[in-house]
Protein backbone atom coordinates (compact mmCIF):
# COMPACT_ATOMS: atom_id res chain seq x y z
CA UNK A 1 0.00 0.00 0.00
CA UNK A 2 1.34 3.39 -1.19
CA UNK A 3 0.88 5.76 1.79
CA UNK A 4 1.27 8.85 2.34
CA UNK A 5 4.81 10.02 3.81
CA UNK A 6 2.06 11.80 6.89
CA UNK A 7 1.21 8.55 8.07
CA UNK A 8 4.45 7.13 7.67
CA UNK A 9 5.44 9.37 9.99
CA UNK A 10 2.82 8.65 12.40
CA UNK A 11 3.64 5.60 12.02
CA UNK A 12 7.11 6.15 13.02
CA UNK A 13 6.13 8.29 15.79
CA UNK A 14 3.66 5.93 17.62
CA UNK A 15 6.02 2.67 17.31
CA UNK A 16 9.08 4.29 18.73
CA UNK A 17 7.42 5.90 21.11
CA UNK A 18 5.53 2.81 22.75
CA UNK A 19 8.95 0.88 22.01
CA UNK A 20 10.66 3.13 24.57
CA UNK A 21 7.22 3.63 27.34
CA UNK A 22 6.87 -0.44 27.31
CA UNK A 23 8.76 -2.23 29.52
CA UNK A 24 7.70 -5.66 29.92
CA UNK A 25 8.20 -8.23 27.06
CA UNK A 26 4.68 -9.11 26.78
CA UNK A 27 3.48 -5.46 25.97
CA UNK A 28 7.22 -5.22 23.74
CA UNK A 29 5.80 -7.85 22.19
CA UNK A 30 2.82 -6.72 21.19
CA UNK A 31 4.42 -3.15 19.69
CA UNK A 32 7.00 -5.72 17.70
CA UNK A 33 4.11 -7.37 16.38
CA UNK A 34 2.16 -3.79 15.23
CA UNK A 35 5.66 -2.79 13.76
CA UNK A 36 5.54 -5.74 11.49
CA UNK A 37 1.89 -5.22 10.27
CA UNK A 38 3.36 -1.61 9.51
CA UNK A 39 6.16 -2.81 7.45
CA UNK A 40 3.84 -5.37 5.53
CA UNK A 41 1.45 -2.02 4.76
CA UNK A 42 4.30 -0.13 3.69
CA UNK A 43 5.47 -3.20 1.72
CA UNK A 44 8.74 -3.53 3.29
CA UNK A 45 10.60 -6.57 1.88
CA UNK A 46 12.06 -7.99 5.44
CA UNK A 47 14.30 -10.51 3.53
CA UNK A 48 16.09 -7.45 1.76
CA UNK A 49 16.25 -5.49 5.00
CA UNK A 50 17.79 -8.34 7.02
CA UNK A 51 20.42 -8.64 4.22
CA UNK A 52 21.20 -4.83 4.30
CA UNK A 53 21.52 -4.46 8.26
CA UNK A 54 22.81 -8.09 8.89
CA UNK A 55 26.03 -6.08 10.45
CA UNK A 56 23.66 -4.23 12.61
CA UNK A 57 21.54 -7.27 13.76
CA UNK A 58 24.51 -8.99 14.45
CA UNK A 59 25.62 -6.51 16.93
CA UNK A 60 22.15 -6.08 18.53
CA UNK A 61 22.60 -9.93 18.98
CA UNK A 62 25.67 -9.50 20.86
CA UNK A 63 24.32 -7.09 23.03
CA UNK A 64 21.66 -9.40 23.70
CA UNK A 65 23.81 -12.21 24.62
CA UNK A 66 26.23 -10.08 26.90
CA UNK A 67 22.88 -8.80 28.87
CA UNK A 68 21.82 -11.89 29.60
CA UNK A 69 24.68 -13.08 31.27
CA UNK A 70 26.12 -10.02 32.60
CA UNK A 71 22.34 -9.20 34.27
CA UNK A 72 21.58 -11.08 37.25
CA UNK A 73 18.49 -11.63 39.21
CA UNK A 74 15.30 -14.01 39.55
CA UNK A 75 15.57 -17.60 38.58
CA UNK A 76 18.69 -19.09 38.31
CA UNK A 77 18.70 -20.92 34.77
CA UNK A 78 22.13 -21.93 34.04
CA UNK A 79 25.15 -21.84 36.94
CA UNK A 80 28.63 -23.32 37.09
CA UNK A 81 28.80 -24.17 41.14
CA UNK A 82 28.24 -20.80 42.56
CA UNK A 83 28.61 -18.59 39.45
CA UNK A 84 25.30 -17.65 37.88
CA UNK A 85 25.54 -17.75 34.55
CA UNK A 86 22.26 -17.47 32.58
CA UNK A 87 19.54 -15.68 35.28
CA UNK A 88 15.73 -15.47 34.08
CA UNK A 89 16.28 -11.59 34.86
CA UNK A 90 18.85 -11.39 32.25
CA UNK A 91 17.17 -13.29 29.52
CA UNK A 92 14.12 -10.83 30.21
CA UNK A 93 16.64 -7.79 30.07
CA UNK A 94 17.68 -9.06 25.96
CA UNK A 95 14.56 -9.95 25.05
CA UNK A 96 13.45 -6.72 25.71
CA UNK A 97 16.19 -4.72 24.05
CA UNK A 98 15.51 -7.38 21.57
CA UNK A 99 12.54 -6.23 20.91
CA UNK A 100 12.58 -2.47 21.59
CA UNK A 101 15.61 -2.66 18.84
CA UNK A 102 13.57 -4.49 16.53
CA UNK A 103 10.43 -1.63 16.91
CA UNK A 104 13.02 1.14 16.47
CA UNK A 105 14.98 -0.80 13.62
CA UNK A 106 11.22 -1.28 11.71
CA UNK A 107 10.55 2.62 12.20
CA UNK A 108 14.30 3.35 10.16
CA UNK A 109 12.86 0.76 7.91
CA UNK A 110 9.62 2.64 7.21
CA UNK A 111 11.44 6.00 6.63
CA UNK A 112 13.19 4.36 4.08
CA UNK A 113 10.33 3.84 1.97
CA UNK A 114 10.02 7.31 1.37
CA UNK A 115 10.47 8.21 -2.54
CA UNK A 116 12.81 11.08 -2.91
CA UNK A 117 12.17 13.98 -0.93
CA UNK A 118 9.21 13.11 0.46
CA UNK A 119 9.70 12.84 3.94
CA UNK A 120 10.40 16.46 3.68
CA UNK A 121 6.99 17.17 1.89
CA UNK A 122 5.52 15.69 4.44
CA UNK A 123 7.37 17.10 7.25
CA UNK A 124 6.47 20.44 4.97
CA UNK A 125 2.39 19.69 5.37
CA UNK A 126 3.03 19.25 8.95
CA UNK A 127 4.05 22.54 9.03
CA UNK A 128 7.83 22.19 10.20
CA UNK A 129 9.49 25.01 9.24
CA UNK A 130 11.64 24.20 6.00
CA UNK A 131 14.64 24.74 6.86
CA UNK A 132 14.51 22.00 9.89
CA UNK A 133 13.13 19.57 7.15
CA UNK A 134 15.01 20.50 4.53
CA UNK A 135 18.40 20.13 7.23
CA UNK A 136 17.31 16.40 8.17
CA UNK A 137 17.63 15.36 4.45
CA UNK A 138 20.69 16.83 3.79
CA UNK A 139 22.15 15.33 7.14
CA UNK A 140 21.19 11.98 5.52
CA UNK A 141 22.47 12.73 2.35
CA UNK A 142 25.95 13.41 3.01
CA UNK A 143 26.34 10.38 5.60
CA UNK A 144 27.53 8.97 2.56
CA UNK A 145 29.24 12.17 1.76
CA UNK A 146 31.58 11.93 4.87
CA UNK A 147 31.74 7.86 4.44
CA UNK A 148 33.43 8.24 0.82
CA UNK A 149 35.64 11.05 2.29
CA UNK A 150 37.00 8.87 4.93
CA UNK A 151 37.10 5.64 3.03
CA UNK A 152 39.52 7.25 0.28
CA UNK A 153 41.54 8.64 2.79
CA UNK A 154 42.04 5.18 4.04
CA UNK A 155 43.16 3.99 0.74
CA UNK A 156 45.54 6.35 0.04
CA UNK A 157 47.60 5.67 2.72
CA UNK A 158 47.10 1.88 1.90
CA UNK A 159 48.47 3.33 -2.04
CA UNK A 160 51.78 4.39 0.31
CA UNK A 161 52.21 0.64 1.42
CA UNK A 162 50.95 0.31 4.54
CA UNK A 163 48.44 -2.71 4.99
CA UNK A 164 46.05 -1.27 7.40
CA UNK A 165 44.76 -4.93 8.38
CA UNK A 166 48.07 -5.64 9.72
CA UNK A 167 48.84 -3.35 12.29
CA UNK A 168 48.04 -3.11 15.77
CA UNK A 169 44.99 -2.00 17.42
CA UNK A 170 46.37 0.57 19.02
CA UNK A 171 48.29 1.69 15.66
CA UNK A 172 45.19 1.64 14.05
CA UNK A 173 43.73 3.83 16.35
CA UNK A 174 46.28 6.37 15.96
CA UNK A 175 45.98 6.25 12.04
CA UNK A 176 42.26 7.06 12.62
CA UNK A 177 43.20 9.47 14.92
CA UNK A 178 45.17 10.96 12.23
CA UNK A 179 42.30 10.92 9.39
CA UNK A 180 39.28 12.22 11.58
CA UNK A 181 40.73 15.89 11.07
CA UNK A 182 41.64 16.06 7.17
CA UNK A 183 38.14 14.04 6.57
CA UNK A 184 36.50 16.44 8.92
CA UNK A 185 37.85 19.43 6.81
CA UNK A 186 36.89 17.65 3.20
CA UNK A 187 33.63 17.37 4.76
CA UNK A 188 33.42 21.12 5.75
CA UNK A 189 34.55 22.29 2.35
CA UNK A 190 31.99 19.98 0.09
CA UNK A 191 29.33 21.40 3.21
CA UNK A 192 30.55 24.99 1.65
CA UNK A 193 30.13 24.27 -1.35
CA UNK A 194 26.42 23.04 -1.00
CA UNK A 195 25.74 25.75 1.10
CA UNK A 196 26.78 28.24 -2.25
CA UNK A 197 25.35 26.25 -4.31
CA UNK A 198 21.97 26.03 -2.39
CA UNK A 199 22.53 30.27 -1.75
CA UNK A 200 22.32 30.55 -5.81
CA UNK A 201 19.62 28.49 -6.31
CA UNK A 202 17.19 30.79 -4.29
CA UNK A 203 17.36 28.67 -0.69
CA UNK A 204 14.84 30.97 1.68
CA UNK A 205 14.52 33.45 -1.07
CA UNK A 206 10.94 33.75 0.68
CA UNK A 207 9.10 32.53 3.85
CA UNK A 208 7.19 29.98 1.93
CA UNK A 209 7.71 27.73 -1.75
CA UNK A 210 5.55 25.84 -4.03
CA UNK A 211 5.81 21.95 -3.77
CA UNK A 212 6.11 20.25 -6.96
CA UNK A 213 4.82 17.07 -5.63
CA UNK A 214 1.31 17.54 -4.40
CA UNK A 215 0.35 15.64 -1.35
CA UNK A 216 -3.03 14.09 -0.51
CA UNK A 217 -4.19 12.04 2.23
CA UNK A 218 -6.12 9.40 0.87
CA UNK A 219 -8.89 7.43 2.80
CA UNK A 220 -6.47 4.20 3.34
CA UNK A 221 -4.36 6.74 4.97
CA UNK A 222 -6.76 8.14 7.09
CA UNK A 223 -7.99 4.65 8.27
CA UNK A 224 -4.19 3.59 8.78
CA UNK A 225 -3.96 7.03 10.96
CA UNK A 226 -7.21 6.58 12.74
CA UNK A 227 -5.81 3.25 13.57
CA UNK A 228 -2.49 3.61 14.70
CA UNK A 229 -4.00 6.44 17.19
CA UNK A 230 -6.69 4.25 18.42
CA UNK A 231 -4.19 1.64 19.10
CA UNK A 232 -1.83 3.68 20.49
CA UNK A 233 -4.47 5.08 22.93
CA UNK A 234 -5.71 1.77 24.51
CA UNK A 235 -2.25 0.28 24.60
CA UNK A 236 -1.36 3.15 26.93
CA UNK A 237 -4.30 3.38 29.03
CA UNK A 238 -4.25 -0.35 29.54
CA UNK A 239 -0.27 -0.31 30.42
CA UNK A 240 -0.86 2.78 32.84
CA UNK A 241 -3.52 0.44 34.57
CA UNK A 242 -1.31 -1.93 34.93
CA UNK A 243 1.50 0.28 36.11
CA UNK A 244 3.57 -0.84 33.35
CA UNK A 245 4.20 2.19 32.06
CA UNK A 246 7.90 3.04 32.07
CA UNK A 247 7.54 6.81 32.37
CA UNK A 248 4.95 8.82 33.94
CA UNK B 1 40.43 42.20 -22.85
CA UNK B 2 38.68 44.13 -22.55
CA UNK B 3 34.68 44.07 -22.59
CA UNK B 4 33.96 47.14 -23.72
CA UNK B 5 29.85 48.45 -24.10
CA UNK B 6 28.54 48.15 -27.50
CA UNK B 7 26.44 50.64 -28.45
CA UNK B 8 22.56 49.57 -28.85
CA UNK B 9 23.24 45.85 -27.39
CA UNK B 10 21.46 45.38 -24.63
CA UNK B 11 23.78 45.33 -21.80
CA UNK B 12 23.22 42.50 -19.05
CA UNK B 13 26.30 42.91 -16.80
CA UNK B 14 28.05 46.04 -16.31
CA UNK B 15 30.50 45.49 -13.89
CA UNK B 16 32.55 48.67 -12.56
CA UNK B 17 36.13 48.70 -11.07
CA UNK B 18 35.70 46.09 -8.78
CA UNK B 19 38.61 44.85 -6.92
CA UNK B 20 38.76 41.44 -4.48
CA UNK B 21 41.35 40.62 -1.88
CA UNK B 22 41.36 37.91 0.85
CA UNK B 23 43.24 40.05 3.97
CA UNK B 24 46.16 41.96 2.42
CA UNK B 25 46.55 39.74 -0.68
CA UNK B 26 44.93 41.36 -4.00
CA UNK B 27 43.57 38.54 -6.16
CA UNK B 28 42.46 41.59 -8.59
CA UNK B 29 42.08 45.18 -8.92
CA UNK B 30 39.44 47.86 -10.79
CA UNK B 31 38.25 45.23 -13.01
CA UNK B 32 35.64 46.60 -15.57
CA UNK B 33 33.63 44.91 -17.63
CA UNK B 34 30.61 44.85 -19.74
CA UNK B 35 28.51 41.69 -20.79
CA UNK B 36 25.31 42.04 -23.63
CA UNK B 37 22.74 39.91 -25.24
CA UNK B 38 23.65 37.33 -26.94
CA UNK B 39 28.03 37.42 -25.83
CA UNK B 40 30.16 34.78 -24.61
CA UNK B 41 32.72 36.29 -22.26
CA UNK B 42 35.41 33.31 -21.94
CA UNK B 43 37.51 33.37 -19.11
CA UNK B 44 40.98 32.30 -18.35
CA UNK B 45 44.14 32.33 -16.40
CA UNK B 46 46.38 30.12 -14.29
CA UNK B 47 45.54 28.62 -11.58
CA UNK B 48 44.86 30.98 -8.25
CA UNK B 49 44.32 33.78 -10.79
CA UNK B 50 40.74 34.36 -9.24
CA UNK B 51 38.71 33.28 -12.00
CA UNK B 52 36.89 31.47 -9.52
CA UNK B 53 36.54 34.27 -6.96
CA UNK B 54 35.30 36.60 -9.71
CA UNK B 55 32.37 34.50 -10.91
CA UNK B 56 31.84 34.15 -6.90
CA UNK B 57 31.83 37.93 -6.83
CA UNK B 58 29.49 37.98 -10.32
CA UNK B 59 27.03 35.54 -8.47
CA UNK B 60 26.65 37.56 -5.24
CA UNK B 61 27.78 34.54 -3.47
CA UNK B 62 31.14 36.21 -1.72
CA UNK B 63 31.30 38.44 0.84
CA UNK B 64 33.20 39.60 4.17
CA UNK B 65 31.73 36.60 5.86
CA UNK B 66 33.97 34.98 4.26
CA UNK B 67 36.98 37.13 4.26
CA UNK B 68 37.01 38.49 1.43
CA UNK B 69 36.88 42.41 0.62
CA UNK B 70 35.16 43.30 -2.42
CA UNK B 71 34.83 46.97 -3.82
CA UNK B 72 33.26 48.21 -6.47
CA UNK B 73 29.99 47.73 -8.05
CA UNK B 74 28.56 44.78 -10.27
CA UNK B 75 25.01 46.10 -12.24
CA UNK B 76 22.48 43.65 -13.96
CA UNK B 77 20.41 45.28 -15.68
CA UNK B 78 21.26 48.61 -14.28
CA UNK B 79 20.38 47.22 -10.72
CA UNK B 80 23.40 46.91 -8.08
CA UNK B 81 23.69 42.59 -7.43
CA UNK B 82 24.21 44.06 -3.54
CA UNK B 83 20.72 45.50 -3.17
CA UNK B 84 19.04 42.31 -5.11
CA UNK B 85 16.28 40.50 -3.12
CA UNK B 86 17.36 36.74 -3.05
CA UNK B 87 14.78 35.94 -5.86
CA UNK B 88 15.89 39.16 -8.13
CA UNK B 89 19.70 37.78 -8.08
CA UNK B 90 19.02 34.42 -8.52
CA UNK B 91 16.66 35.07 -11.94
CA UNK B 92 19.54 37.77 -13.21
CA UNK B 93 22.18 35.45 -12.42
CA UNK B 94 22.81 31.65 -12.48
CA UNK B 95 25.81 29.60 -11.72
CA UNK B 96 27.51 26.02 -12.09
CA UNK B 97 30.12 25.14 -10.62
CA UNK B 98 32.97 22.85 -11.22
CA UNK B 99 31.87 19.75 -9.33
CA UNK B 100 28.84 18.34 -10.04
CA UNK B 101 28.74 16.75 -6.66
CA UNK B 102 28.52 19.56 -4.79
CA UNK B 103 26.07 20.53 -6.09
CA UNK B 104 22.90 17.95 -6.67
CA UNK B 105 21.54 17.77 -3.36
CA UNK B 106 17.94 16.05 -4.58
CA UNK B 107 17.56 12.36 -4.52
CA UNK B 108 16.39 12.10 -8.02
CA UNK B 109 16.84 14.75 -11.28
CA UNK B 110 12.95 15.62 -11.10
CA UNK B 111 13.27 16.89 -7.87
CA UNK B 112 16.77 18.48 -8.05
CA UNK B 113 15.39 20.44 -11.15
CA UNK B 114 12.39 21.42 -9.66
CA UNK B 115 14.31 22.69 -6.24
CA UNK B 116 15.03 26.38 -7.32
CA UNK B 117 11.58 27.00 -8.81
CA UNK B 118 9.90 25.90 -5.66
CA UNK B 119 12.13 28.00 -4.03
CA UNK B 120 11.00 30.92 -6.09
CA UNK B 121 7.43 30.32 -5.50
CA UNK B 122 7.08 29.65 -9.35
CA UNK B 123 3.84 27.50 -9.45
CA UNK B 124 3.67 23.89 -9.93
CA UNK B 125 2.86 23.68 -13.75
CA UNK B 126 5.15 25.83 -14.99
CA UNK B 127 7.57 24.71 -12.51
CA UNK B 128 6.84 21.18 -14.58
CA UNK B 129 6.87 22.86 -18.05
CA UNK B 130 10.59 24.16 -17.09
CA UNK B 131 11.43 20.81 -16.06
CA UNK B 132 10.84 19.24 -19.44
CA UNK B 133 11.88 22.65 -21.57
CA UNK B 134 15.63 22.13 -19.00
CA UNK B 135 15.60 18.99 -19.69
CA UNK B 136 15.14 18.98 -23.73
CA UNK B 137 17.67 21.90 -23.80
CA UNK B 138 20.16 19.69 -22.05
CA UNK B 139 19.13 16.28 -24.08
CA UNK B 140 18.91 14.67 -20.59
CA UNK B 141 14.96 13.74 -21.45
CA UNK B 142 16.22 10.02 -20.23
CA UNK B 143 17.12 11.01 -17.13
CA UNK B 144 14.02 12.52 -15.65
CA UNK B 145 13.32 9.92 -13.01
CA UNK B 146 17.27 8.73 -12.38
CA UNK B 147 18.55 9.26 -9.03
CA UNK B 148 21.04 11.91 -8.95
CA UNK B 149 23.47 9.51 -6.58
CA UNK B 150 23.38 6.70 -9.60
CA UNK B 151 24.87 9.33 -12.39
CA UNK B 152 27.97 9.55 -14.56
CA UNK B 153 30.24 12.46 -13.66
CA UNK B 154 29.11 13.68 -17.48
CA UNK B 155 25.32 13.50 -16.21
CA UNK B 156 25.36 14.93 -13.15
CA UNK B 157 27.21 18.07 -14.68
CA UNK B 158 24.49 18.33 -17.18
CA UNK B 159 21.75 17.97 -14.48
CA UNK B 160 23.78 20.77 -12.53
CA UNK B 161 23.03 23.01 -15.95
CA UNK B 162 19.48 21.98 -16.47
CA UNK B 163 18.83 22.68 -12.87
CA UNK B 164 20.34 26.20 -12.90
CA UNK B 165 18.44 26.71 -16.26
CA UNK B 166 14.92 25.66 -14.73
CA UNK B 167 15.22 29.29 -12.67
CA UNK B 168 15.62 30.98 -16.39
CA UNK B 169 18.56 33.45 -15.09
CA UNK B 170 19.37 35.76 -17.52
CA UNK B 171 23.46 35.33 -17.46
CA UNK B 172 24.86 31.99 -16.61
CA UNK B 173 28.05 31.55 -15.39
CA UNK B 174 29.95 28.65 -16.21
CA UNK B 175 33.02 27.81 -13.80
CA UNK B 176 35.17 25.10 -15.28
CA UNK B 177 32.35 23.26 -16.23
CA UNK B 178 33.56 21.10 -18.86
CA UNK B 179 36.65 20.28 -16.57
CA UNK B 180 35.46 16.68 -15.37
CA UNK B 181 33.34 15.23 -18.23
CA UNK B 182 33.96 13.13 -21.57
CA UNK B 183 34.73 15.12 -25.07
CA UNK B 184 31.04 14.28 -26.05
CA UNK B 185 29.23 15.59 -23.17
CA UNK B 186 32.04 18.53 -22.96
CA UNK B 187 30.74 19.96 -27.14
CA UNK B 188 27.00 19.09 -26.04
CA UNK B 189 27.73 21.63 -22.99
CA UNK B 190 29.53 24.01 -25.71
CA UNK B 191 26.49 24.06 -27.74
CA UNK B 192 24.01 24.93 -24.59
CA UNK B 193 25.75 27.66 -23.45
CA UNK B 194 25.91 28.72 -27.13
CA UNK B 195 22.11 28.28 -27.24
CA UNK B 196 21.62 29.83 -23.75
CA UNK B 197 23.43 33.19 -25.40
CA UNK B 198 21.37 33.04 -28.75
CA UNK B 199 18.15 33.00 -27.21
CA UNK B 200 18.70 36.45 -25.60
CA UNK B 201 20.97 35.03 -22.36
CA UNK B 202 24.55 36.07 -22.11
CA UNK B 203 27.03 33.79 -20.96
CA UNK B 204 30.51 33.98 -18.46
CA UNK B 205 32.52 31.07 -19.18
CA UNK B 206 35.84 30.61 -17.35
CA UNK B 207 37.76 27.29 -18.67
CA UNK B 208 41.51 26.37 -19.54
CA UNK B 209 40.13 24.55 -22.71
CA UNK B 210 40.96 26.43 -25.72
CA UNK B 211 38.13 24.82 -27.35
CA UNK B 212 36.11 26.18 -24.81
CA UNK B 213 36.97 29.65 -25.50
CA UNK B 214 36.78 28.99 -29.14
CA UNK B 215 32.99 29.93 -28.37
CA UNK B 216 33.48 33.01 -26.54
CA UNK B 217 32.72 36.20 -28.62
CA UNK B 218 35.59 37.85 -26.11
CA UNK B 219 37.99 36.88 -23.45
CA UNK B 220 39.54 38.15 -20.92
CA UNK B 221 42.99 36.70 -19.10
CA UNK B 222 43.20 37.34 -15.23
CA UNK B 223 46.45 37.10 -13.75
CA UNK B 224 46.58 37.62 -10.34
CA UNK B 225 46.90 40.55 -8.37
CA UNK B 226 46.80 42.32 -11.32
CA UNK B 227 45.58 46.44 -11.36
CA UNK B 228 43.16 46.67 -14.84
CA UNK B 229 42.69 50.37 -14.08
CA UNK B 230 43.81 51.45 -17.10
CA UNK B 231 42.46 48.65 -19.54
CA UNK B 232 39.38 50.02 -21.34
Amino acid sequence: MKLDPRSRLLLIVLLTTLAVLSEDVGNLMIVAGAAIGAGILCRISFLDAAKRLKHFLSLILFIAVVQSLTVKGGDILVHIGKVQLLTSRGIGFALEFVLRMSVILMAGLIASTAEGSEMTDGLLKLRMPYELAFMSAIALRYLPVFRDEFANRIKAIALRGIDIKKLSLWTKLKLYGYLITPAILGAMQKSEELARALNARGFRAFKKRTMLRELKLSYKDWIVMITALVFTAVFLIRMYTCGALLVL
Amino acid sequence: MQASDRGGCGVKLRVKQISLSYGDTAIFQNLSLSLCEGEILGIKGDNGSGKSSLCLCLSGLIGEEDGVRLCGEILYDGKPLQKMSIAERCTAVGIVFQNPDSQLFSPTVTEELAFGPENLCIPRQEIAARIEEALRLCGIEHLKNAKTHLLSGGEKQLVAIASVLTMHPKILIADEITARVDIEKKERIRNILKSFASNGGAVVLVSHNSRDLAVATKTLELERGKDYADRT
